[in-house]
């Protein structure tokens, strides 16, 4: 570009079109990029197959409700585990001033819901609660 | 008896004479105010008061009377040496292009690439909200500025602090002048002032161009999980893009190479010492040299001028501009991807890291609160730090400076 005061307004669109398609031809440049490591990635990890996970149904609901049916625990599931929950029921209950009845205790597999697994999804809650 | 009142009148006078209060003009109390309203906000208002404070404290010193301690000349003697004094000597660090890129080393080694690696469409909204540098270019171009003036006001609409200081320094300098021919009517430190006020108004300006541009169906798209992104992906990401944007735009190596640098820094996992220091020591030291110098260059007479108010009005159209760029491009990407995006965070694609990014999930979750749009947001918003680099780079080597 010639030095001058002032440049003509064709010059001036000139720079701008210019500069729109070179930002836009370096960051596509980069996201071709990516594309191509992440196609990559998963060539390499498509020989170590994943754990097969048995899908299971969404867990009973929570329900307040007089009647008492029989509770229904998964073989695997830590009794440990189910007793923290029922813990963690009957306190909600006893603040909310309802008899909660816990009618099912299912483990969900992590590949069901987002890629994420429970621990996970409940610190993003808690994270971005503030917003 | 006399002669002693004599004397003592005649060194009352003198003493008044050479004093700060006898010297000081209109102009500069009124700089004096404004650097006291921004030490304020800064304070009270808690905008952006990591440099907002420094920089306002420099432009209080730099308008003090007969204090000296204003950047003179550009930081240069006469003779075109290193001038003397403290304000002078620390300004070289911006003169000479070294607090910039180290800033940006450890905005670096704080960044997570990962939202934008694993979803790398991002970087076409980094890309587009870039729009309102370059429409601003144009706009000051039409308000009659030079070149290297336009570029140092469009260079705001990146809401990029530092790439902001490092294009003005270079387009701005005594050298450039020379160089052009060119006379210039603002300098580095309005235009960081300018820069840093913006992003701090970034909750203000962007939700009612967001909710303006955007349906209620659109605010409400729930975006799809992202994909984990492993560690050899964030090793390697940064080596790519400093490799593939410095050899496009040679003249945005510094700032991206140096954002790089710190990012791998911290992917590497090997350098803990290297990233606590550049995270904080590093970053607090540099930040109070260019905060300080860089306010010490609004002298009431390079900033009490038209010039002024034309960068305060250029400078938030560019805002608004990149803003609304960013979410009509996510609209775009909307429509082509069948409502898989959600064009809220195309106004993230300004590189006010991570302000930008909180303020697209808070406006999405006034629409549907159980809508997580954050770690989507933080795609575009570092990608537009990337994006702002190479428009800096862009018009830097478009436009001639020295």
């Amino acid at each position: 570009m010639a030095n001058q005061s002032f440049w003509p307004m064709s010059e001036v669109w000139a720079v701008v079109f210019t500069g729109i398609a070179i930002t836009f031809i370096g960051l596509i440049v980069l996201i071709l990029f990516c594309s191509a490591l992440s196609l990559l990635m998963k060539r390499g990890n498509s020989t170590a197959k994943p754990v097969a996970i048995p899908a299971a149904p969404a867990p009973a609901a929570v329900k307040a409700a007089p009647a008492a049916p029989a509770l229904s625990v998964s073989q695997s599931d830590d009794d440990e585990v189910v007793a923290a929950i029922m813990a963690a029921v009957s306190a909600m209950g006893a603040n909310d001033q309802v008899e909660y009845i816990v009618t099912g205790i299912r483990r969900l597999p992590s590949a069901s819901t987002n890629n994420r697994p429970a621990w996970g999804q409940a610190g993003i809650r808690d994270n971005t609660s503030g917003f | 008896m006399n002669w002693i009142m004599e004397t003592f009148l005649k060194t009352v006078a003198d003493l008044w004479s050479t004093s700060g209060l006898a010297a000081i003009t209109w102009r500069e109390c009124l700089m004096i105010l404004i650097a006291f309203v921004f030490m304020y906000l800064a304070i009270k208002k808690g905008f952006e008061p990591l440099l907002l404070l420094p920089i306002s404290f420099g432009m209080f010193l730099a308008n003090l009377p007969l204090a000296h301690l204003a950047v003179t000349n550009g930081g240069l003697s006469p003779e075109g040496g290193l001038a003397e004094g403290l304000i002078n000597v620390i300004y070289s660090g911006v003169r000479l292009e070294l607090f910039p890129p180290l800033i940006f080393l450890g905005i670096g080694c704080m960044t997570d690439f990962g939202p934008l690696i694993a979803n790398p469409k991002s970087f076409l909204l980094g890309a587009a909200a870039q729009g309102g540098i370059f429409f601003t270019f144009v706009g000051a171009a039409l308000l009659g500025m030079t070149p290297q003036e336009c570029a140092s006001i469009a260079i705001i609409g990146g809401a990029d602090g530092p790439t902001s200081i490092y294009v003005a320094s270079k387009m701005l300098s005594d050298a450039s002048a020379t160089l052009s021919g060119n006379t210039f009517s603002i300098g580095v430190g309005t235009i960081a002032v300018a820069a840093y006020s913006y992003m701090a108004l970034v909750p203000v300006i962007q939700p009612p161009i967001m909710k303006l541009l955007t349906t209620d169906k659109e605010r409400k798209i729930v975006m799809e999980q992202l994909r984990p992104v492993s560690k050899l992906e964030k090793v390697i990401f940064p080596v790519a893009v400093t490799l593939v944007i410095s050899l496009l735009i040679p003249s945005a190596a510094p700032l991206v190479g140096m954002l790089m640098f710190g990012n791998i820094l911290k992917e590497s996992g090997v350098c803990e010492r290297l990233v606590k220091t550049a995270q904080n020591e590093l970053m607090n030291i540099v930040t109070i040299l260019l905060g300080l110098s860089v306010g010490a260059t609004t002298s009431a007479a390079n900033v009490v001028s038209l010039s002024t108010l034309k960068i305060i009005v250029l400078g938030l159209i560019a805002f608004c501009v990149g803003t609304a760029c960013g979410v009509l491009f996510g609209k775009l990407m909307c429509f082509v991807t069948g409502g898989k995006v959600n064009p809220l965070i195309g106004s993230a694609g300004v590189s006010a890291v991570p302000m930008a990014a909180r303020v697209s999930q808070k406006v999405g979750a006034q629409f549907n609160p159980t809508n997580f749009l954050l770690m989507h947001a933080m795609g575009p918003n570092v990608a537009g730090v990337i994006g702002s680099a190479v428009a800096a780079g862009v018009l830097l080597s478009v436009v001639p400076h020295a």
